[in-house]
């Protein structure tokens, strides 16, 4: 959704500060809460044919009773189970928290695949077994737990993510290098990024614009499939059953209830992997007489099919994914005069396909190409809910849909010219991206980017590497930059690793910012085509000291960064005529950022902490301010233990972070005339807990959990003006305390 | 067997957890002595497909009859009475006007140069003092002032822009009006008169066709209209939005400001506790309000409850319940109200 249609809805999370909170329009014009016949705003849900669908109720009140029943003894029965059952099997098992970080293999961005260590950027790895022990499901429910990130919620667009300080639209998410679309208002719905086929995330802070183009300005998080199965075959069932906020939101319709399933076979050079999953949730409702939820039930569909051949030089893998996401909006009644409500229905489609194949000729050649397909859809459908008759009625006019797609052909060549002193890549990166819907101009737009790239990596003596890298694109659409990028790692002495990094990126106009065609009654909110890039210049700086100490392991990590953006994308009213809105290049941003990481690990006890400061200063429109000429800075800590306890086979693992309070400013007046207040959102505390254990021989695991201890959902959001009433909102952050409880079932061969 | 368990399993699994279902709630049903209605202020239009307002609707609620007119049927409204002067523009197209003083009215105007200027329209409560046209007449000395007038005409029934009309009142009597129009660039201009009828609150002029037109209902014979009309926000921001403008002619309104007493239980003794006004927007627009969601959509606050004194001298009891038809189309209010 664009910020356009943010503002009609009344969530503007960008508005000024780039800052996704959700103080609503209603600050802005306090009075038009007050009522107001907008119909502009209406012409927001437009076009659609007069359709009239009843749909009728399932009714299947035995089988409802059952499976009700049934559910409301699994949590307890588990509880009982895990509290009680006796150690069966005793052999030794893979104990993920062992694995250390030590020997992790990175590739995004490299040359060919190195130890994380080696990588002349600091990479951060999440693994999965790190996710599941705190119970996470999709990428919303990682990212909420890093140190330095910030997620925020929104009823119906889903997680957005933002990193350095800077909003999601400037982070990259790729799966295996093939970037995700569907954006809405420029932000990735992370909640709909589905881990069960991931084995690991990839995430590198700064730009990574001379690998991966636009929009890699803030940050690149790279999905890393799992490609194929150890053994010659495999097969996992996963349960997974939470409550929702508190114990008593768990049931048929309430609560998260996900079934994943996977088979992996490996013949000779052939492997085969499908899997397939199904997640239910509830939502979450605030009043129990009010059919409302805050948060809105959905149901999330995915299927993945992947082949790999694997030659003498050369490997080929081709994958599908297809994931569906039903989410339902829920009105309260409207009254008790007239009994209806009405409920908005979103039907978020995306699909993946893709093509890859490394060849490797020699030892010192590496080539790998990738052609992906990858398509978003979303329709969006009003009904009418009579709760007299139960009849759902569509609304005419109530429809929108959208749609996205990209072809992407994107081949890289390494070549070691000289092994451990010098190597080259080059590559290109050619993309097709298309856009279509209601309110794009003329109904369909595209955009072409034709991309070419080279980096060395050259190593004067063994301890320091020297990384140039350039980029240079063709774009249909807007002039592209060229962007350089420097990174320089040294290893002065023993222990010690030092990186320095200066780096270019830009953020693309979306085609959404480029040919939005909204135009009704009293609004006019046009695309404009003429818009430039965000540009930003990114500077990094870290010092790490690691050591193994017989089988202790102490690591500490120092890191900054500052980041400067440019030419900013902001919505404004262009003109005379207080009505008509455009994009404009005008705003520009700025974070500063250090962070300070430290690592223990001894056996299998791993404890990590971390503090991170971030400031954020905005140049709004170019308007100055007593506010606006600083530097918000906001704290955000994390810690993590993990443990495992050998002789029950228990293993326990604890996370938290705080994110402190975080000020900024908004513009709540217009171009002409400013008016610039201060906002701030409420700190918050979020914790993890969770408790596992094995049985026959890794075949049945549990684990029980809290996520969200401190039980977290909105925290206060505020504007302060003294002309205007000002608004006070909510900033979603969380869904509340959960209780969860994770079966797998793995069987191999 | 194997089977058959299993795929009772898969089964359990997969239909175990769906949406939410509702449980029906009982009927409304108005006592009997409630009139509802449903007032159809939303029409289909197929050049912005989508549902606007195009007509006036002028309610009699001692007979319930309901008359209609086309919104952009007119311009110009012109008072009726003997001494009436004043003028009307038609707000409903979200018309504006600005003086520019007493110019040459030949003076040639191009649009770019008029639409920077700061224009006006009248107030909805239908105050004089705060109308567009204003006083370009005064009474005592009989003496017109000469000024020449911009009006942007505002939007036609597809929201069409009418573009900009230059005009200057030039007499009035007892019995007619006398007034010069004209494009922008003085093509077309027209001397022209219009005669005064008191059975109505005003005389209409339409600018397109040059005549006098047909638009309310004799003054006696309405009470309330529905219709858009423009409204100015406290902190003067300009907006067009649809609801309620009473009968200049006898009619006055009260809103309950005490909304805890329930509509059933409003009776005559309490329209003494309340102050009745004559402004035209006393019911306005505020019993909905639009929420910007999501999901975005009006809400109707049906426990808002307004008095109307008709033109004949009845007391009414009046609230809407809904802003939506029974397809989920918006601009269909459905009113309720109770002679009292």
């Amino acid at each position: 959704m664009s910020s356009v249609e943010r503002i009609a809805e009344g969530t503007d999370r960008s508005v000024g500060i780039g800052w996704p909170v959700s103080i609503p329009v209603l600050s802005r014009r306090p009075e038009l809460a007050e009522g107001a016949v907008e119909e502009f705003w209406l012409l927001f849900s437009k076009k659609s044919n007069i359709t009239r669908e009843k749909i009728r109720l399932e009714k299947h009140s035995i089988l409802k009773k059952l499976f009700s029943a049934i559910k409301k003894h699994i949590l307890w029965g588990a509880l009982m189970l895990l509290a009680g059952f006796p150690a069966f099997a005793q052999t030794q098992s893979q104990d993920s928290i062992n694995q250390t970080d030590l020997e992790t293999i990175v590739i995004t961005g490299q040359h060919s695949a190195v130890k994380a260590d080696q990588s002349t950027y600091r990479v951060q790895i999440l693994d999965k077994k790190q996710w599941e022990a705190q119970g996470a499901n999709n990428l919303a429910d990682i990212m909420s737990a890093q140190l330095g990130v910030n997620t925020f919620e929104d009823p119906v667009l889903g997680t957005s993510v933002q990193m350095l300080g800077t909003s999601g639209q400037s982070v990259k998410i790729m799966i295996d290098g093939v970037p995700m679309i569907g954006r809405q208002d420029g932000e990735l719905d992370l909640s709909q990024i589905q881990l069960d086929q991931i084995e690991r995330i990839e995430v590198i802070e700064g730009p990574m614009a001379v690998e991966y183009g636009a929009n890699a300005l803030a940050g690149v998080i790279n999905l890393i499939t799992r490609k194929e199965s150890k053994h010659p075959w495999e097969a996992q069932l996963s349960i997974y059953e939470g409550t929702a906020q508190s114990f008593p939101q768990y049931g048929r319709s309430e609560g998260t209830h996900r079934y994943h399933g996977n088979v992996a076979w490996r013949k000779g050079r052939h492997s085969l992997q499908l899997s397939g999953g199904r997640a239910y949730f509830g939502g979450i409702r605030t009043d129990k007489a009010n059919r409302f939820r805050s948060w809105s039930p959905k149901r999330q569909v995915n299927a993945t099919a992947n082949y790999g051949y694997a030659g003498k030089k050369w490997r080929l893998q081709a994958g599908s994914s297809v994931f569906d996401e039903r989410l339902i909006r829920m009105d309260s009644a409207s009254g008790i005069y007239v009994p209806r409500a009405r409920d908005e229905r979103y039907d978020t489609r995306r699909q993946l396909h893709q093509v890859s194949i490394n060849y490797q000729p020699s030892k010192r050649l590496h080539y790998q190409t990738t052609a992906a397909y990858t398509a978003y859809r979303r329709l969006k459908n009003t009904f009418q809910v009579d709760l007299v008759t139960l009849e759902k009625l569509q609304v005419e006019g109530g429809a929108t849909t959208e749609s996205f797609d990209a072809k992407s052909w994107r081949g890289q060549l390494s070549w070691k010219v000289k092994p451990n002193h010098l190597s080259l890549q080059a590559g290109y990166d050619l993309r097709m991206d298309r856009a279509w819907g209601d309110k794009v101009l003329d109904g369909q737009q595209g955009m072409n980017d034709y991309a070419f790239f080279a980096s060395a990596e050259y190593k004067p003596t063994k301890s320091i590497t020297f990384r140039p890298g350039l980029r240079a694109a063709i774009n249909s659409t807007y002039p592209s930059p060229i962007t350089p990028s420097i990174h320089l790692k040294i290893n002065p002495f023993p222990y010690w690793t030092f990186r320095l990094s200066y780096a270019e990126g830009f953020r693309a106009p979306s085609l959404k910012e480029l040919f939005l065609e909204f135009i009704d009654v009293n609004h006019h909110i046009i695309g404009n085509p003429n818009l430039r890039p965000e540009t930003s210049r990114n500077m990094q700086a870290s010092a790490n000291w690691k050591k193994l100490i017989g089988r202790q392991l102490v690591a500490v990590e120092l890191s900054g960064f500052y980041n400067r953006v440019n030419d900013q994308i902001s919505l404004s009213a262009t003109g005379d005529n207080q009505f008509i809105f455009s994009y404009i290049n005008i705003d520009k941003h700025r974070s500063l950022g250090t962070q300070l990481k430290l690592r223990y690990r001894k056996g299998s006890l791993q404890a990590q902490a971390g503090a991170a400061v971030i400031g954020r200063y905005n140049d709004l429109n170019g308007f100055e301010s007593e506010l606006t000429t600083q530097f918000n800075y906001a704290l955000n800590t994390t810690a993590q233990l993990d443990y495992v306890w050998k002789q029950p086979r228990l293993s326990f693992s604890v996370n938290y972070k705080y994110a402190g309070p975080v000020e900024g400013f908004t513009n709540i007046g217009d171009l002409d005339a400013p008016e610039i207040i201060p906002t701030r959102i409420g700190g918050y505390q979020l914790a993890n807990v969770s408790v596992g254990r094995t049985w026959f021989d890794d075949v049945l695991s549990l684990r029980l959990g809290m996520r969200n201890a401190f039980n977290v959902t909105d925290v206060a959001a505020t504007a302060r003006s003294s002309a205007h009433s000002g608004g006070s909102g909510q900033a979603s952050i969380g869904m509340g305390r959960s209780v969860f409880l994770r079966v797998d079932i793995r069987m191999k061969k | 067997m194997h089977i058959k368990v299993l795929t009772s399993i898969i089964a359990v699994l997969l239909l175990c957890s769906c949406f939410p279902e509702d449980t029906p709630l009982p009927p409304y049903e108005a006592d009997a002595s409630v009139q509802q209605l449903q007032i159809p202020m939303a029409t289909y239009d197929d050049v912005l497909n989508e549902y606007t307002y195009k007509h006036y609707f002028y309610l009699d609620l001692k007979t319930g009859t309901m008359q209609q007119a086309e919104r952009a049927s007119w311009d110009l409204g012109f008072e009726t009475s003997a001494e009436g002067y004043r003028i009307i523009l038609n707000t409903a197209n979200y018309m504006q006007a600005t003086n520019l003083g007493p110019v040459p009215f030949d003076t040639t105007l191009t649009e770019a140069g008029v639409k920077n200027l700061t224009y006006e329209f009248d107030d909805p409560s239908g105050a004089w003092e705060r109308s567009a046209i204003g006083e370009w007449w005064d009474p005592t000395k009989a003496e017109a002032t000469g000024d020449v007038y911009v009006i942007n005409r505002g939007y036609g029934p597809s929201a069409n822009l009418l573009g900009y009309m230059k005009v200057m009142f030039e007499s009035v009597n007892e019995t007619s009006f006398r007034f010069r129009y004209a494009s922008l660039d003085g093509s077309f201009s027209q001397t022209t008169t219009i005669t005064k009828d008191p059975l109505y609150n005003f005389s209409f002029f339409s600018l397109d066709s040059g005549e006098k037109v047909q638009v309310q209902p004799p003054k006696t014979d309405w009470d309330i209209s529905f219709s858009y009309f423009s409204y100015r926000y406290p902190d003067g921001f300009p907006y067009w939005l649809s609801g309620v403008l009473n009968n200049r002619y006898q009619v006055k309104a009260a809103f309950v400001q005490d909304t805890t007493i329930l509509f059933e239980e409003l009776t005559l003794a309490d329209t003494s506790q309340v102050e009745f006004t004559t402004d035209l927007d006393e019911i306005g627009f505020q019993w909905k309000a639009y929420l910007f969601g999501p999901p975005a959509r009006y809400v109707t606050y049906s426990y808002k409850s307004y008095f109307v004194r008709d033109t004949e001298g009845y007391y009414y009891k009046l609230r809407f319940l809904d802003f939506y038809n029974d397809q989920g189309i918006r601009g269909f209010p459905t009113m309720e109200y109770v002679r009292l």
